[in-house]
This record gives C-alpha cells, structure tokens and sequence, in this order.
C-alpha cells in the first residue's frame, strides 16, 4: 500500500490533468505523526486518535482558482471512515467514490486514506477544480471505499451527517460531552452512533461492540450508574432504562459482547421500541 | 505575575461606575446593577459593528471604564487558521477595528493585537483580513509572535495539571488585556471561545493537546491569564468542523461582551446548536472545570445580564 507522500508524488509525476491544462501544484508538505499539531494545532487529537500516520499536502492554482489537496493516511480503512464520518454534512457528489461538497471543501475516504480538498479562492467559483482535483486524487488511491460492517447494524433514517464511527474516547467528545464515551469505548470497542428524527428533540441510537462479553456487561452498568438508572439482569446479563437527568427517556442493554443504547425518546415505549430496531 | 494585571481593584470600581452610567442612559434600573454579562442581537450588528460593540459595551461603563489615558492594551483575537473573514474561523477585523478605536479614543499609548497561531503566521496574515482592517491605525500593531524569544517561562500557582508554560511577554506588561474570541465549534474540546482562546497567548500550545488533560490545562491557564473584559464575535457560529472549518455557519448577529469570561464563554454555547444539536455550558468540560474552580460563573443572576437589540 502507498503511502499519502507517495500517492501525491505519482499524482505530480503524472501528465496534466485533463480538466485543467495550466494547472501548476505548489510545494509538497508532509507532517508525520504528532507533527500534526504544527499542521493543524487545534483539533489534530481527532485525527490521531483515527491512527493518523502522515498527511502530505499541496497548493493548486488552476484559472485563477486555488485550492488545497490534504491526502490524510489513517490507521486504515476503517479509521479513514472514522475521521470522515466526522465531516460528512453536505452534498454527495460522485467522483468515482462517494464523496461530500460543503462551504468549499470536498471530503472523501477511499483505502486507508482520508482526502479533503479545500478551496482558497471563492468557493463557488473553484467547484469544478475542487471536483476535478478529487476524481484525480480518488483514482490514484488504491482500494475501496465503503463503510464497516457495523453501520448497517443502527436503523435506516439517520438525520443527514449525524452518523458517527467511534473507536476511542477522543473521537466521541463531540458525540457525548458528559464523559460517556471513557466508559464505554473502552479499549478495542468500537461504536456507530446517528441521532433520528424525534419529537422535541433527536433520538440517539448507538451499538457498541467489544471483544468480549464481560467488557459489553461492565460498560453497560457504568453507563447506567453514571445515568442514575438500575441496571437488570443477573450474571452475564445488565440492561437499565429510565428517564435521566435531562428529561428524556433511554434504555440500553448488553448481550453478545454488545452494548445497544438509545436516548433521547420522549417516553419509555418509544425508547424501547428504538432499542430493538438496533441490531 | 508581576505587572499591571493585578488591577481587580480598578475593575471593581469600574463596575460600579458603569452601573451609574448605564442608570443614567435610561437602561432598565435592575439590570444596571454590575451587569457580567451583555448580549446585543439583531440584524443592526453586521450593518454596523462600531455601533454594536459600543452598545454592548454601554452597560459595562463603556470602553472608558476599562482603558484609561496612556495604558498598554491588549487585544486578543483568534487569528487561528489562514482562513479568510467569510469563513469565521477567525475574529471579524472590523470588530477589532472598532475596539481598536475605542480604545484609541480613551487615549490608549498602544493597542497590542496578537495571537500565536496554529498555522503558519505568514499566510494567517495575509488572509484574515486584520492587517488590513487597522491599517493606517497610528499605535495600533498586529503581530502574530511565533519566537520563543518573546515569551517568558511564568509559573501557574494555581495550575493541577500546568504548572508553568511560557507566556507572550506583551501580554504580561499590558495594562489592559480584553479577549475578542470567536465563537466556534472544536473537535476536542467541544467548544472554543475565550478561555481557550488563552492558548493563543503561551507558546507551547502542542503539550496542552498531547501532554496534559486539556481541559485541565486550558482551567489553569485562564488562572493566571485573565482578562478584564472579553467581547465575543457572535455574529456567525461555526457550528461544525470547529476549529478550523470550513465547517456550518449559523447566522446569530450577536455580539457579547463581559468581566466574568465563563459567563461569556457559556452564553456563546447557548448561541446556536453544536454538531446540530443545543449543547448546555455544563457539558463542556472546561467551562465546568472554570466555574469549579472560581473563574466565573455559568449563569449568572438574571439581573445581573443585560439584553438589548439593534
């Protein structure tokens, strides 16, 4: 597999591009691990915690249009999922791989790499070099680009963007604020998570899944302590439901080294039947 | 620290002076009891900012209160990211234009606008838009310091997790310091606003992401790095992909300003929806963590907040 460095090193070496014969690239920069923060000091955490391992990044100039090319080359398909969950509000567009427009940036994840192009001159002027620059970078990455297997488990209908891939602590402090994800993304869990349609406000429903039944059981009851519920069930089993502090109903359960939970309902049945709708 | 911060003193009497002053100006009489906290709101504010900013910073006691004749003052905006104005990743140039004036105007000997950023200092610069904004503005210089030869090793008493960082040393001979941060979304820690803007002011931002518990670290920063007065551009909210961007905009025309920077700091929370959801000031570790700890409160008295359109 390529690395980000060398990916962007085939892409200069290669003829023109087609859509932009009076293209000219600027410097290649390449930030290597904990190197991020002088990249990108506010918020490389997330990127990190996705197993980041180098970012190579160039400049573009094309008809007067600029724009930024950042190939991120992450821990591996899933995590380079992960960290593009995280920015997936906008609109689809095909470039060969599913990838999102939004506020001049273009973001998609293909392999194990994580690609952002990001406009510098007018947005909307820069669209087609945004676009072209992305179909050039998508089909120099070798690979698929498809979500893990365990986003299929949550219900269908999630609201648009809200669906997150989790896999520590530091990639859900903006899922949940409250210190849940240190209890239940415990060390080799990995979470999908999406926020649906509900009355006043979003139902979350969230699937957890862990290495081992114990770990599953032992998350489910510190959630639910930390939630003020009664945890049932008796060994090898823990389930809680209630209403918590900020008056909306949840309900969570552990089975099969899983831990399924759903907040947010307006009543205790609505929780439970969102529950069950989680596979 | 030894210098002309610890002036809580003065900051006290003011309070009592804008009380007056926002009396006289026929503002509700409860509310002109030592407001923390100012919001002003309304399509006015992008029309006119000057306007704005002197509106919310009428019931305070005006920028009089704060800047006296032939004082040092500091702003400090969030000149982050080399992003462009439109993208409000950074703090608008004309509100620092405005306060810029203002403090001119109390007859300030220098205003000092500086940020240490997190990229590049040189294309920060060029495209924020600031350097233009003051441009021909006499006393008044935008630097973004990046050399450790400008900051000095200054110990945090008080810090649990930091217990010295190396400061601007601008920022420590200041007579005024007033924090002029954006509201923004942030991947790791929720939300930034003043209290985090601090880290703009040390040179060693990398060990608060990677060596300490930052929200810890942000806490005890803001113990020793206190200003007297922060107003907060409210006007669009990046809702999303904070800090950097491009992330969602959320029109708020809203700018606050006060001397409790927790206050302001939750009350920016409150503007608008997070990660498209309402996020409550509690649920943002270091907001709790600052009011734990006595830096401010989350929500003060509601006499002692004053609301006003435009």
């Amino acid at each position: 597999m390529r690395t980000a460095i060398a990916l962007v090193s085939v892409l200069l070496m290669a003829p023109a591009s087609d859509y932009f014969p009076e293209e000219s690239a600027g410097k290649i920069e390449v930030f290597k691990g904990q190197k991020l923060f002088d990249y990108m000091n506010g918020g490389a955490e997330l990127y990190l915690a996705y197993g980041f391992v180098e970012i190579a990044v160039w400049n573009y100039t094309a008809a007067g249009n600029k724009a930024t090319v950042g190939i991120y080359e992450m821990g591996g398909p899933e995590e380079a999922y992960g960290i593009f969950s995280h920015t997936s509000r906008g609109d689809p567009v095909d470039i060969g791989v599913p990838a999102v427009l939004a506020r001049g940036m273009l973001s998609f994840h293909k392999g194990k790499f994580y690609v952002r192009v990001v406009a510098k001159s007018d947005p909307v002027k820069a669209k087609d070099l945004l676009i072209a620059l992305g179909k050039q970078v998508a089909g120099s990455i070798p690979g698929e680009s498809k979500a893990p297997g365990e986003v299929a488990l949550l219900p269908e209908g999630a609201v648009e963007g809200s669906l997150r891939y989790l896999v520590n602590p530091a990639t859900a402090r903006t899922i949940w604020f409250d210190g849940e994800g240190e209890l239940i993304l415990t060390k080799q869990a990995k979470a999908v998570t999406a926020f649906y349609p509900g009355g006043d406000a979003d139902i979350q429903a969230s699937r957890i899944s862990y290495p081992d039944k114990a770990a599953a059981i032992k998350a489910c009851r510190a959630l639910a302590k930390k939630l003020s519920l009664k945890t049932a069930g008796g060994k090898g089993e823990c389930s809680a439901s209630g209403k918590t502090e900020d008056d909306v109903f949840t309900s969570l359960a552990a089975k099969d080294g899983v831990l399924r939970w759903v907040t947010g309902a307006a009543d205790q049945k609505s929780a439970n039947a969102w529950l069950a709708k989680v596979k | 620290m030894g210098n002309k911060y610890g002036r809580r003193e003065f900051m006290k009497k003011t309070a009592l002076v804008s009380a007056a002053l926002a009396v006289g100006s026929g503002l509700d009489v409860r509310a002109a009891q030592k407001p923390v906290l100012v919001k002003v709101s309304g399509a006015g504010v992008p029309k006119d900012i000057t306007a704005a900013v002197k509106k919310v910073l009428e019931p305070l006691g005006g920028m009089r209160a704060f800047v006296k004749k032939g004082q040092k003052v500091l702003l400090k905006p969030n000149v982050g990211f080399p992003t462009p104005p439109e993208q409000h990743a950074t703090t608008s140039p004309l509100m620092l234009k405005a306060v810029a004036q203002m403090a001119l105007d109390c007859e300030a000997s220098q205003v000092l606008i500086l940020d240490n950023p997190t990229r590049r200092p040189e294309a920060c610069m060029r495209v924020v838009g600031i350097k233009e904004a003051v441009a021909g503005m006499s006393n008044v210089h935008f630097f973004l310091p990046t050399s450790d030869k400008l900051y000095q090793k200054t110990a945090i008493p008080k810090g649990k997790a930091l217990k010295r960082t190396e400061i601007l040393k601008d920022v420590l001979s200041v007579d005024v310091h007033i924090a002029m941060p954006i509201a923004k979304s942030h991947n790791a820690a929720g939300f930034t606003g003043g209290l985090k803007g601090m880290m703009g002011l040390i040179l060693d931002r990398e060990s608060f992401h990677s060596r300490f518990d930052l929200n810890q670290a942000i806490v005890d920063l803001n113990t020793v790095l206190k200003p007297h007065l922060v107003i907060m551009d409210g006007i669009k909210v990046m809702a999303t992909d904070g800090p950097a961007g491009p992330g969602e905009l959320i029109t708020k025309n809203t700018i606050l300003a006060g001397t409790d920077p927790v206050a302001v700091d939750a009350a920016a929370v409150e503007l608008a929806p997070l990660y498209g959801r309402k996020i409550k000031p509690r649920q943002i570790k270091h907001l709790k963590l600052a009011e734990k700890t006595g830096l401010g409160v989350l929500k003060p008295p509601a006499d002692r907040i004053v609301t006003l359109e435009m």
